[in-house]
């Protein structure tokens, strides 16, 4: 799938720090910024 | 480095998203400690991975060509963010380009912007002006 604005996200796993599986759905709750980077240090 | 010196911007912006009624994340495909990293340095939202890419590819986030990569303008952008925020290890695709999504409660796309290229980020006030739209009504 590919998202075009209106199109809805699925509602995809991905980590959080610990590596733990967490589905996105819990982090958007509101209106939600995503920043897609990279990370570095 | 041009994601870090965007993560340090929406990190000033944070307060004035709240107050509008937004929140934010950040989301990567390098290591689980540099995640943990940046919210212990008070990123004051959460930093998650996505080892298999899954979130790129649902927005169509794609990787750098090499054409593109080879550009003069990639490496401006590296260079001027170079002062902004400190270089360190590479996780990750190095070739990943970033990406900027505005999701509603439900995860309806409200805004996207696919970088093209390092650090293709929207300008922040954009953003701000996009949440400020979403939130109104």
């Amino acid at each position: 799938m590919t998202s075009d604005v209106g199109d809805v996200l699925p509602d995809l796993l991905l980590q959080n720090a610990r590596g733990e599986e967490v589905p996105i759905s819990r982090f958007v709750d509101r209106t939600t910024v995503i920043q897609c980077l990279r990370y570095y240090g | 480095m041009p994601c870090l010196d965007y993560l340090s911007q929406l990190r000033e912006a944070y307060p004035q998203l709240e107050a509008l009624g937004a929140q934010a994340l950040a989301v990567a495909n390098g290591a689980h400690y540099q995640a943990q990293r940046l919210m212990d340095s008070g990123t004051p939202f959460p930093c998650l991975v996505d080892p298999e890419r899954r979130l790129y590819r649902a927005l169509g986030i794609e990787r750098i060509g090499w054409g593109r990569f080879a550009q003069p303008d990639t490496w401006r952008r590296y260079l001027r963010s170079v002062g902004k925020a400190r270089p360190g290890r590479i996780t990750g695709d190095p070739r990943q380009a970033p990406g900027v999504v505005v999701l509603a409660p439900d995860r309806r796309v409200l805004y996207l912007h696919r970088g093209t290229t390092l650090g293709d980020y929207p300008p922040m006030a954009e953003l701000i002006e996009v949440v400020r739209s979403a939130t109104r009504n």
